[in-house]
């Protein structure tokens, strides 16, 4: 392995042999039975975003179905029964289905080509984290189907949500679907950590990581930490539902307060799992479209690592009207306060960076911008909530509503489409309509703005979250009218991306390897990469090796790397030099057929303990297919 | 050159992360003490445990502070940059170091000051 500099943009040292060589070691199958074999971390990447998608969807139709329902006072088009499913889906689906995993397919996706390597640390780990991810949301949409769904919230509160008030089995399907995506959610951490400290081309530093790196492993850490008190509580919870004990059950010395406690642990920083790489990406956007370097870029980077760590201390103020000792909670008002810091300096950054700079107002920047008007208010009103007298009023009522889709849709939704324009080009070749994008984002924040600004005051006047119904009298009418109809605008919106995404996979423009002149190592490369993502792994010298290479007129890419077998360049921690090579495994379809055998268990057992005997001898034996030892001669 | 430049700034490149991770510490610590602290205050009405857990609490912190600061006093108390190679990289893990634990100590301060006007019984 050396370091070699070239001339020119363009690599020149290859023969095509060599490259079809390449090609042809890290091709992905075709076929049926290939697709199942898939490793390739931008096919994992490209699937946990589609999928994703396709969730945000179907729960967004069920959130169109709600908005609907309450459109006028004591309409029945949905009844109480399914209302309480179709809430409860929407919250589960959308936090846990979609924003969690299309954040984690962004970073799969584009980590590895960012930091210019060519797989990620362990491509099989990626594709079972898939496969699991797959079978649990599908399971927990047929569960709707059956009317099996789950229907006590999505934060499924005991003691609403143990057996003695929740018979049947949608909590059950909802403890165990939870407990799939956080295994999906660990295997892409733990994947992406390792990817991230280990696997940087030579050259990027620590202080040379672009920002939606940083974001991503800093979501990484957050999930590693936040996610397994979920999965206790979830255990719990099964166990106290199927095998009778009394974790949370007060009568039997349990208590519910537990319930709470370790779902908000995870809860709360499971809001700023999706808040932050969304953070990362209007960093990202920011940069390009103001073609210059981001303003701050350490204090950027500070006030990402920072609202990682203090978002862990703030998960009681979801429990400010439980009755916990005052003083207790004002340990967590502090610290909620406190989080302001962090994210006033990243908004006072970028604020500077747009500063007297030459905007290019492309559709991905307006989405960005869309980004700032509607977060501004969405952090507002978080601060009044963060307030305990104000809390204590506003609890559990519409007000809360708005609060977090200010948040939530603000905060990650439109930066995501954003960088869904913005990267669209590298991930399918073409380019989507600029026309249709503005209309898009026009659409969707108008209908945004009408939808949930209501609600505020439908909170404030008392109307509470999670009833299918409310009497005339009570003159709530108008404002959900409104609000039903701005949430139709909404949905348009959104579909107008969708039909752009579509019509661009046949008509769009071709896409340049940079159609948008960016900085960063995943625009080095083809649109879209070919299986081995770069002919030669780069080496970089600052933050913006594109622009660097622009104004050199040469580049230094690392040679020596085998073509017969999947190599890739280890680096050190903090300085990324070189230190190793490391040979990645080819395909196999041994990470789906465990996902499957490690499913039927998990769902099985919901219905007979047998299913766990079952599952731990066909789990067993998947497993040692898939880790059986590669035979030295096949050096592969 | 590089290993000198180790040498000369500190003892071994792990403890660039000592700022990043005492703040923190220090904090989560805090927070967890002072709250199971709370219902001890109440029956025995000694506040100064808490008083006691925060001010332990935010020496740690400051702790991590200084050491942070002082690797950046020896790699030169510069601003980070992108370019320089490992002087920056350095520059860098100490300033994020010292300021991690600096916010951590402000949050420590942020979640002491009740102790002295609220009642840990209501
Ligand atoms: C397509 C646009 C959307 C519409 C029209 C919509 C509408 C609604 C409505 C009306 C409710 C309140 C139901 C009730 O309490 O009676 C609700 C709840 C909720 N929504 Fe949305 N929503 C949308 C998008 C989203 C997104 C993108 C997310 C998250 C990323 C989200 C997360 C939630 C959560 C967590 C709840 C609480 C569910 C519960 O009470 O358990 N929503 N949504
Ligand atoms: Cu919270």
């Amino acid at each position: 392995m050396t370091i070699e500099t070239h001339a020119g943009p363009r690599d020149v040292i290859d023969s095509p042999e060599e490259t079809a060589q390449l090609e042809r070691t890290w091709h992905s199958p075709g076929g049926f039975i290939g697709w199942f074999t898939h490793v390739n971390q931008r096919m994992i990447g490209k699937r946990f975003i589609i999928t994703a998608f396709i969730f945000f969807l179907l729960a967004g139709i069920l959130g169109i179905v709600i908005r609907l329902q309450l459109a006028a006072p004591e309409q029945q088009l949905i009844g109480p029964e399914l209302y309480n499913q179709f809430f409860t889906m929407h919250g589960t689906v959308m936090m846990f289905f979609f924003a969690i995993p299309v954040m984690e397919g962004f970073a799969i996706y584009f980590v590895p080509l960012m930091i210019g390597t060519r797989d990620m640390a362990f491509p099989r780990l990626n594709a079972f984290g898939y496969y699991v991810y797959l079978i649990g949301g599908i399971v927990l949409f047929g569960s709707l189907l059956l009317s099996m769904a789950p229907n006590a919230g999505w934060f499924n509160y005991v003691p609403l949500s143990g057996k003695l008030y929740s018979p049947g089995y949608g909590v059950d399907v909802w403890t165990t679907m939870i407990t799939f995506i956080e295994v999906s959610a660990l295997t892409a951490a733990v994947e992406l950590i390792v990817t991230t400290l280990r696997m940087r081309a030579p050259g990027m530093s620590l202080n040379r990581m672009p920002l939606f790196v940083w974001a991503a492993l800093v979501m990484s850490f957050m999930i590693v930490f936040a996610m397994p008190a979920v999965i206790v509580s979830s255990t719990l919870l099964i166990l106290d539902r199927l095998m009778d004990t009394q974790f949370f059950v007060v009568a039997g010395g349990g208590e519910p307060l537990l319930w709470q406690h370790l779902f908000w642990y995870f809860g709360h920083p499971e809001v700023y799992i999706i808040l932050v790489p969304a953070l990362g990406m209007i960093s990202t956007i920011i940069i390009t479209f103001t073609r210059r370097p981001i303003y701050g870029y350490t204090a950027l980077v500070l006030s990402v690592v920072a609202i990682g760590f203090v978002s862990f201390g703030l998960w009681v103020h979801h429990m400010f009207t439980t009755g916990l000792p005052q003083l207790g909670m004002s340990f967590f008002t502090a610290a909620s306060a406190t989080i302001a810091i962090p994210s006033g300096v990243q908004i006072f950054c970028w604020i500077a960076s747009l500063w007297g700079a030459k905007i290019r107002f492309h559709t991905p920047m307006l989405w960005v911008l869309g980004f700032f008007a509607i977060f501004v208010i969405g952090g507002l009103t978080g601060v009044m909530v963060a307030s305990i007298p104000f809390d204590t009023q506003v609890h559990d009522t519409f007000f809360l509503v708005a609060h977090f889709h200010y948040v939530l849709i603000g905060g990650a939704v439109f930066p995501l489409i954003g960088a869904t324009y913005y990267w669209w080009p590298k991930i399918t070749g073409r380019m989507m309509s600029e026309a249709a994008g503005k209309w898009s984002f026009w659409l969707a924040f108008i209908g945004f703005n009408v939808t949930f600004f209501p609600m505020h005051q439908l909170g404030l006047e008392g109307m509470p979250r999670r009833i299918y119904t409310y009497a005339t009298e009570m003159g709530w009418g108008d404002l959900n009218l409104l609000a039903t109809i701005g949430a139709l605008v909404l949905a348009t919106g959104f579909g107008v991306t969708l039909i752009n995404a579509i019509w661009s996979l046949f008509r769009g423009q071709q896409a340049e390897p940079n159609p948008w002149g960016a900085p960063t190592l995943e625009w080095a490369t083809d649109s879209p990469p070919a299986f081995y993502n770069f002919r030669h792994i780069p080496v970089v010298a600052s933050r913006w090796p594109l622009w660097d290479w622009e104004r050199d007129g040469e580049r230094a890419v690392v040679t020596g790397l085998r073509n017969d077998r999947r190599e890739v360049v280890l680096t050190s921690v903090l300085d990324a030099k070189p230190v190793g090579v490391q040979v990645l495994p080819a395909p196999t379809i041994w990470p789906f057929v465990s996902a499957v055998a490690a499913s039927i268990g998990f769902v099985g057992i919901i219905f007979h303990p047998i299913f766990f005997v079952i599952a731990f001898f066909l789990v067993f034996f998947s497993l040692v297919a898939w880790f059986w030892p590669r035979r030295p001669w096949r050096e592969d | 050159m590089d290993n000198e430049l180790d040498k000369g700034v500190l003892r071994h490149p792990l403890l660039l992360w000592t700022g990043w991770l005492v703040g923190p510490a220090a904090w989560a610590l805090h927070l967890m003490g002072s709250y199971l602290l709370i219902s001890r205050a109440c029956e025995t009405g000694a506040m100064w445990t808490l008083h006691g857990m925060t001010l332990v609490t935010l020496l740690m912190a400051l702790v991590g502070v200084a050491v942070a600061w002082r690797q950046w006093d020896r790699a030169g108390r510069r601003w980070p940059g992108s370019g320089d190679g490992k002087v920056s990289r350095i520059r860098f893990m100490a300033v994020m170091g010292w300021l991690i634990s600096a916010l951590s100590a402000l949050l420590i301060v942020a979640e002491g000051v009740p102790n002295f006007f609220l009642s840990p019984c209501l």
